[in-house]
């Protein structure tokens, strides 16, 4: 198989918080990588790390974060070294980001049309005219009917599920490389997430980019990525093909989330009870010493209290940070 | 239950005192106010000449530059005097004694007033809400200084007269924050229980609603002193406030109005002490205001 | 409810409140201790005068009879009469609201034209040296007592560096008849430009110059602090984290669409502070003698600064009322103006 160069390689990535009570490491040497047309899948609870990932990508940190090592690089820019004027040109047009919750994302006073065009004409010299016939092109993508009238309206006049839709079609509208998804069903409810997730696939097809999925839902991942990194604490904790993270989950907090998600019983007489992972994330604060999981952990022996294990690759493209393996 | 609604208060109080306490802001303005407060406090016994501080004049302070008396700063009278000799300093410091009292009474005032009004609007709520409300929705829509003056062209000026009247402009502000208070707190549990056992209305107003209110009102109170200075100031200065001889910063500087090309003192340093009055009261005002604000997220 | 309702609700409640204003206007002349007659008859009346007077107000009649007489009288544009002028109050106030209006128009736009810039510098660097400096500024202008500072600028650059005149329209006292400025608006200032008057209209804003600043001054503490604040909260919002992401550079997005979001606040800011520059003209007018005015006729209406000898100290109700309703009526057709800017720019505001 031939090895395309990564579209997105972070190396060794951390990122600190300075807050009153201390320091947070959010992200703790984090390397992945994204390929061309690949759609990979960040999964983890709150305070895994996963939105830091999102954001420092985008370099949208808040002023109280620090990078303090690794590198992000994509298709050969190193993102934390560029200027920022390069930055500012890669946002939209080749790097874009749809948000989680899509009624605060899209601004108020203005219509539709002016923010997806506003996008448009930032990073491409064309006239408002034909800014609005390409706005229309995507906004048919996602599928969205009677796309001249939405252009005229508030975002408060959308529901949320075309919200969601005018959020991907203004990030595909400069047909980018990389779209990063926010956790982008987690403010809508179950049958609108169901028909944003086919519209993703559907479009991976059509308009070939590539996606960090990033979500706390493991069901939601199968529907639509290729590949899947389970985070935890800040560190990547399991790496690999959804299929088999899915059908064969290594690390003991992968296995844990997989059983408890809700499964419907097979038979009247099969008693099922939710499980639940027992114990809670760590405080990032004062982080338990050697792996972050253990004290949750069943198999936990006193090495993992030592030493953080590192993320070894057990066969190839499966990845696991556990000294079960 | 007083000592109950006190204890309760100082311990939302402690909450606040210490991130307040980092603020420079915050500082600044509590070592100024703390001076003044020290000023107006000790003013018979720190001012040089107390005496013409409550208003005696003296004749012939320096009658060859001035025969009003009106003579620059000098050793003896470091701020120089002002009509009748008297040493503009000592007035000062009895001035500022002046402002600082009415002004905490009227916000006392104010916000006893707007308690009243206010709880009583939101607990009981339906037509008594819609009466008081609409009366202080008028209320609000008179500017401040106006309402003011005309309670005080009737009344006539005078110390007791200009307490009244500014007690009576300034507490619709307070009503409106007690009475969403009131509504919002109404409706909790621990009401419902209390209502439930049979406790009669003014006991859940005064253990359970009044301490859990307070804390928007303390805030509206410390941006309030500054106008209020201003405002007693400003009536003064239409000669609607205190009556002469009592010292007061606002009449002074109307009084220098006749001198000010020749006696530039007489204008500039009550002003000056007026000004930071103000500015004092404010900062603590903006800290304790900017605190409470729901807190902003960092930025991106 | 869309525009047309809104605007006929809100009319009614602004009507609603004028009214409760007028009552109690009304019931403090005659719920407060003494005898409202006192309060129309001057200094010093004799029994017989006053007799007289009560009879003449018609306080021997029942309280709510009295009232219907009174808001008749005022819908037929009679506020009684100025005992310290001698002239209607209606025809007083009609001669001093325009140069005040004037005055208080210059005054809030300095204040904005001042105040946005400087507010949306703040709001760049929030807890910077820059922001902090700011803050303690716009404090000390909303300190500043509008009489002192008038009068520290007139000995600065009046009486001290003779760049200003010291007083009055013009400079002098006979400016106006001296130039024959023609009545057109009743403002000096607009009737000298509005008739060609060219030179004679920039000597009368030269004069203004002075007391514009001063009453701009604590209008400006405000706006700067409004803007400050009205920033800082749209700065965080979600919708401009979107359109950071988006690559859409600083100065667009805070020229653009911070801006519009933030400017609903600071609207009604600058609404209010007009009404607020109304009442201060009570100082700034007596401190440069800017007669005709808002300002002046109260000052007059105290007694303090009457010329006339023998109303010194008795307060002028009549005239006091009516300058009361006028400036009222001010704020609260301020304040719908304001909300309805608001509602035309945030549509989201539905009622």
């Amino acid at each position: 198989m031939a090895q395309a160069l990564p579209l997105l390689e972070i190396k060794n990535l951390t990122v600190e918080y300075i807050t009153h009570a201390g320091t947070i490491r959010a992200l703790d040497r984090i390397s992945l990588k994204v390929n061309r047309s690949e759609f990979l899948g960040i999964v983890g609870e709150s305070g895994s790390g996963k939105s830091t990932l999102a954001y420092a990508t985008i370099g949208l940190l808040p002023q109280n974060s620090r990078i303090t090592s690794g590198s992000i690089t994509f298709d050969g820019i190193d993102l934390l070294k560029a200027p920022s004027k390069e930055i500012t040109s890669l946002r939209g047009r080749r790097i874009s980001m749809v948000f989680q919750d899509p009624m605060t994302s899209l601004n108020p006073v203005f219509k539709i049309e002016e923010q997806i065009c506003r996008v448009i004409q930032q990073h491409k010299v064309v006239n408002r005219q034909a800014a609005k016939a390409i706005a229309l092109e995507h906004l048919a993508h996602v599928e969205l009917p009677e796309a001249n009238r939405i252009l005229e309206l508030y975002p408060f006049e959308l529901s949320g599920g075309m919200q969601q839709r005018v959020m991907i079609a203004m990030a595909l509208s400069l047909s980018p490389d990389l779209v990063i998804a926010d956790e982008p069903t987690s403010a809508v409810d179950a049958t609108i997430q169901f028909q944003i997730l086919e519209l993703l696939s559907r479009l991976r097809q059509s308009q070939n980019f590539s996606m960090l999925f990033i979500t706390h839902n493991l069901d939601i991942v199968s529907q639509v990525c290729d590949r899947v990194a389970v985070m935890y604490a800040g560190r990547v904790v399991e790496e690999g093909s959804s299929h088999d993270v899915f059908s064969d989950p290594k690390h003991p907090y992968t296995q844990a989330l997989m059983k408890s998600i809700p499964r419907p019983r097979k038979s009247i007489t099969e008693s099922k009870r939710l499980s639940v992972i027992e114990g809670s994330i760590p405080d990032l604060l004062f982080p338990p010493k050697g792996c972050k999981f253990h004290p949750r952990c069943p198999y936990a022996f006193d090495k993992c209290k030592q030493e953080e294990p590192e993320l070894k690759e057990v066969k190839e493209g499966r990845k696991v940070a556990c000294y079960l393996y | 239950m007083l000592a109950d609604t006190l204890q309760n208060i100082k311990r939302r109080a402690n909450m606040w005192t210490k991130p307040l306490l980092k603020d420079r802001i915050f500082l600044m303005g509590a070592i100024i106010i703390g001076i003044m407060i020290f000023i107006a406090i000790l003013a018979p016994w720190i001012s040089p000449y107390p005496a013409q501080g409550e208003g005696q004049t003296v004749p012939n302070v320096c009658p060859s530059i001035s025969p009003a008396g009106v003579c620059p700063p000098s050793f003896q009278h470091p701020f120089g005097t002002e009509q009748g000799g008297r040493d503009l300093l000592s007035r000062i410091f009895f001035g500022i004694r002046t402002s600082i009292l009415v002004s905490f009474l009227v916000v006392m005032l104010a916000m006893g007033i707007g308690l009243a009004v206010g709880l009583t609007a939101g607990y009981f709520g339906g037509l008594v809400d819609e009466a008081l409300m609409r009366i202080t929705d008028i209320f609000l829509a008179i500017p401040h200084i106006l309402l003011a003056l005309n309670i005080v062209a009737i009344l006539g000026p005078g110390l007791v007269d200009v307490f009244i009247a500014l007690g009576a402009t300034w507490w619709p502000a307070f009503a409106r924050l007690a009475r969403s208070q009131a509504i919002a707190i109404r409706s909790r549990p621990f009401v419902m229980v209390a209502k439930a056992i049979g406790a009669p209305s003014r006991h859940i107003v005064f253990k359970h609603i009044l301490p859990n209110s307070i804390s928007p009102l303390l805030v509206q109170m410390s941006i309030d002193l500054g106008a209020v200075v201003l405002a007693e100031a400003g009536l003064s200065f239409i000669g609607l406030g205190v009556r002469p001889p009592t010292a007061d910063l606002g009449q002074m500087i109307f009084a220098a109005i006749d001198f000010i090309t020749t006696s530039w003192w007489v204008a500039l340093f009550p002003g000056l002490f007026l000004t930071l009055l103000v500015l004092g009261f404010n900062m603590i005002g903006d800290a304790v205001r900017d605190r409470f604000d729901p807190r902003l997220r960092r930025q991106f | 409810m869309n525009l047309a309702t809104y605007v006929a609700r809100r009319a009614a409640l602004s009507v609603f409140v004028v009214l409760g204003v007028l009552v109690i206007t009304f019931y403090l002349s005659h719920i407060l201790p003494g005898n409202p007659a006192l309060l129309f008859a001057g200094t010093n009346p004799s029994p017989q005068e006053i007799a007289r007077i009560t009879d003449q107000l018609g306080l021997k009649k029942p309280l709510y009879e009295q009232f219907f007489i009174y808001i008749n009288g005022l819908l037929h544009g009679n506020l009684g009469e100025s005992i310290s002028l001698q002239a209607p109050v209606t025809a007083l106030l009609a001669e001093a609201l325009p140069n005040s209006i004037t005055l208080a128009t210059l005054a809030t736009l300095v204040a904005g034209a001042v105040g946005i810039p400087l507010g949306i510098l703040a709001s760049r660097s929030r807890n910077s040296t820059l922001d902090n400096v700011l803050r303690v500024f716009s404090m000390g202008l909303v300190a500043l007592p509008y009489f002192w500072l008038g009068l520290l600028l007139q000995l600065a650059f009046a009486s001290g560096l003779h760049i200003f005149p010291i007083a009055s329209y013009g400079g002098s006292l006979f400016f106006i008849s001296q130039n024959n400025i023609p009545t057109i608006t009743g403002s000096y200032l607009i009737d000298a430009i509005l008739s060609g008057r060219f030179s004679a209209a920039a000597q009368i804003l030269w004069s203004m110059v002075l007391p514009v600043i001063t009453l701009a001054a604590f209008p400006t503490g405000v706006i700067i602090r409004q803007t400050r604040g009205a920033m800082l909260a749209v700065l965080n919002q979600d919708y401009i984290r979107t359109a950071r992401a988006y690559g859409i550079p600083n100065s667009v997005i805070e020229r653009k669409y911070a801006l519009k979001n933030a400017i609903s606040p600071v609207l009604v800011a600058l609404a209010l502070v007009f009404a607020g520059s109304l009442v201060g003209t009570v100082f700034i007018e007596y401190i440069f003698f800017l007669q005709p005015g808002l300002g002046f006729l109260i000052f007059q209406a105290t007694g303090v600064g009457s010329t006339t000898t023998s109303l010194a100290g008795a307060p002028d109700y009549s005239l006091i009322q009516g300058v009361t309703i006028v400036i009222t009526v001010a704020y609260v057709v301020m304040n719908f103006v304001a909300d309805v800017l608001q509602m035309l720019i945030d549509r989201r505001i539905k009622l």
